[in-house]
Order: C-alpha cells, then sequence, then structure tokens
C-alpha cells in the first residue's frame, strides 16, 4: 500500500513530498469567488495559440463554463 | 489533467447545450500550447501567466509564497474549481472542493448542468438484480472512475406494475426505500431521489409520499488512494461497487415484508494522466524503491 509519507489528511497520494507548497490545501473557509448571482469578472487572456480570447464575447447561447486548474503541466 | 482531457471529451455535448467551455491556469502559453497538442484539446486553454485574473476573482492560492516551486510556477495557481455563468454573463453554479484533486467528471458535469443522465450504452458496464418487487439496475455515467474525480453512479429501479415502494418521509409503519452503496477503495456521497408521488390512503386520511414504475436516483462517486495512486500506475484494473436496495413493496391492498436486494458493479479505473512536471517526483521516488528492495537490481 502506499507509503504513509505521501498521504495528505485526506487520504490522498501523489509522489510529490507533503511539505511541498503544491501539497498545501486551504481550510474549510477558503475563498472561492464570485458568488452564484454575481457577474463574472472580465476575463481576456492568451490561448494555447497566443490568440487573445474575451470570455464575455465567446460565451456559447445558454452560456460559459470556466475551469481555474492548477496546472497543465504538472 | 484529466480535467481538462474529459471537459474536450464533452465537448460536443456542452456545445450542443450552448455550453462555451474555457480552462485558466497560470500555465505560460508555450506550455498550454504542447499539453494542447499533446491531448488534441481544441477549446481555449487560457494563460493567466501573472495571475491578474486569478486575483481579480480572489482565488489566488496564499499558501504558497513568493518563489516557492519556481520551475513548476507554483507561486501563482488558484485554489481550482469551476464556475457556470448564463448568456448574460451571471454565475448561476460553480464547483469548489477543499481537496486540490476533487472535481466533477465530464458526465457528472452535464449531470449536473443539464439533469441529464445517460442511459446505460455500450461501453459501459451494467448490472441488474431482479427482486419480487423491483429490479435493480447500477451504472456509472462514465466509462471509468479515475483518482478523486466524481463520477455519477446511477441506479435505475423498475417497480413492478401495481405495486410501489414508501418513499422517505411515509409513516414509520411503513419502511421507507433506501439505498446503500460501499466498496474498497471508493468514496461516496448521499444518493439523490426523484420527487415522489404522493398516494392517498383514504381510510388513513393521509397522502403518503411513494415511489412508483421507474425512479432513477444517483450518486457521487469516486475512487480514492487506496487503490489508485498518483505517479503509480494502477494496483488493480477496476473495483467491486455494491449497492443495497432496502425496501418494502405494496400494492392497493396489501404489504410485503420489507427486504433487501444487492447488485455488484464492476468499475474499470483509469490510470491517470501525467503531465511531464509530475514525472520530476516519481524519478525522485526511484531511489526509494530500490532501497525498499535492497536485494533487487540497482
Amino acid at each position: 500500500m502506499a507509503d504513509p509519507t505521501y498521504l495528505d489528511e485526506f487520504g490522498f497520494y501523489s509522489p510529490m513530498p507533503l511539505d511541498r507548497g503544491a501539497r498545501r490545501e486551504p481550510g474549510a473557509d477558503f475563498p472561492s469567488g464570485p458568488s452564484l448571482g454575481a457577474a463574472l469578472p472580465p476575463v481576456r487572456l492568451p490561448d494555447q495559440r497566443g490568440v487573445m480570447v474575451d470570455v464575455a464575447e465567446r460565451r456559447g447561447e445558454r452560456g460559459a463554463i470556466l475551469v481555474f486548474h492548477r496546472s497543465a503541466y504538472w | 489533467m484529466t480535467q481538462l482531457v474529459q471537459l474536450q471529451q464533452i465537448l460536443p455535448a456542452l456545445r450542443a447545450a450552448g455550453y462555451e467551455p474555457f480552462a485558466v491556469s497560470n500555465d505560460t502559453v508555450d506550455r498550454l500550447a504542447e499539453f494542447s497538442t499533446r491531448y488534441h484539446i481544441t477549446y481555449p486553454l487560457l494563460s493567466d501567466e501573472d495571475s491578474a485574473v486569478i486575483r481579480a476573482f480572489g482565488i489566488l492560492n496564499t499558501l504558497i509564497e513568493p518563489g516557492e516551486g519556481k520551475h513548476m510556477r507554483w507561486y501563482g495557481i488558484p485554489y481550482p474549481g469551476s464556475y457556470v455563468t448564463d448568456a448574460a454573463g451571471v454565475v448561476i453554479d460553480k464547483d469548489f472542493h477543499q481537496h486540490h484533486a476533487r472535481r466533477l467528471s465530464g458526465q457528472a458535469l452535464l449531470h449536473r448542468l443539464l439533469g441529464t443522465v445517460p442511459e446505460p450504452h455500450d461501453g459501459i458496464a451494467a448490472t441488474t438484480t431482479a427482486g419480487e418487487a423491483v429490479a435493480l439496475t447500477a451504472y456509472l455515467a462514465d466509462p471509468t472512475l479515475r483518482l478523486e474525480v466524481i463520477s455519477t453512479l446511477v441506479c435505475r429501479l423498475e417497480i413492478a406494475p401495481g405495486l410501489h415502494l414508501y418513499a422517505d418521509g411515509a409513516p414509520e409503519a411503513f419502511t421507507a426505500v433506501s439505498l446503500e452503496v460501499v466498496g474498497h477503495g471508493i468514496r461516496v456521497g448521499e444518493p439523490r431521489w426523484p420527487e415522489p408521488h404522493q398516494l392517498e390512503m383514504a381510510e388513513l386520511g393521509l397522502l403518503v409520499p411513494v415511489h412508483e414504475g421507474t425512479a432513477v436516483v444517483t450518486v457521487p462517486i469516486t475512487v480514492t488512494s487506496e487503490v489508485v495512486r498518483l505517479g503509480h500506475g494502477l494496483d488493480q484494473p477496476a473495483v467491486e461497487v455494491v449497492v443495497r436496495l432496502r425496501h418494502q413493496a405494496c400494492d392497493d391492498t396489501s404489504c410485503g415484508l420489507p427486504t433487501t436486494i444487492e447488485t455488484t458493479l464492476t468499475v474499470p479505473l483509469q490510470e491517470l494522466v501525467e503531465p511531464d512536471g509530475i514525472k520530476v517526483y516519481v524519478e525522485r521516488l526511484a531511489p526509494d524503491a530500490s532501497a525498499a528492495n535492497p536485494g533487487g537490481p540497482v
């Protein structure tokens, strides 16, 4: 079974040691940004091709899904 | 990452429903380009290199100090999560979890967004147990379970014509139907039941909530590090998920005894998508492996 050195308090295993920054989990009341009913803040950023994308201009007919992730690299 | 690949897999369904996905991280454009080429990502992966948008949303991970994990660009990452907006850009749903690895699977996202549950189809394992009053079919909404990714276990109850099962809220004399899901290496959430019908029991002067016909119950489910470990492949190819249905079936005049039926679903596990960055840590673990096995090859 998994080496407990790499298991966090949630029982999650990763080969990254527990004392590394990327394995720190926030408390239960961590900030999760805009509330339900609020307007999404502006998002204007380059995409993977370097093309500037404005989310407000590219939403679908019913809306948008905006995923914030830690990294596509690790 | 798994989540980005799953979003690509449900892209046709998302667009057909009128939603456009976007993913944001502090990755550089170059790294996003490399990832999207390798995993054939066609929707926008946005590069918030200086974390300006992440800060504007108020979700910068402040547990990481500036300069930590410089090569990996740890400083500047967000607390991971997702938002759904309507066509006017108003937030109508959001999904954030205290643990960084937890998030909805592609199919679970569709289920939450559209309220739809996929039918069992080719490539998805399903199991049925037929009891006297009810047949219980269980299947997973996704083809596989992945570490900490929350999928949907679909439990379909086919209740024999003329019979009903008592739902939550029925008088205590009746056994209300309940579902239990257990298995090694899985974690499940609360089952979501459909709205019951109200059955009029004239002699008692009561309206009693019951389920009749077909009732589809959904249960959030994920697999844990007990059976899948990041960086280590799979210890086993599948997990067994046992679904138990406790119920009491009645017709208009009489009731059966409370009983339990059970069905076991074998769900395949999926190895994780492991981008280049994580390999650094897997390689560092290699000396540990040889130390644990000193007689082995060096």
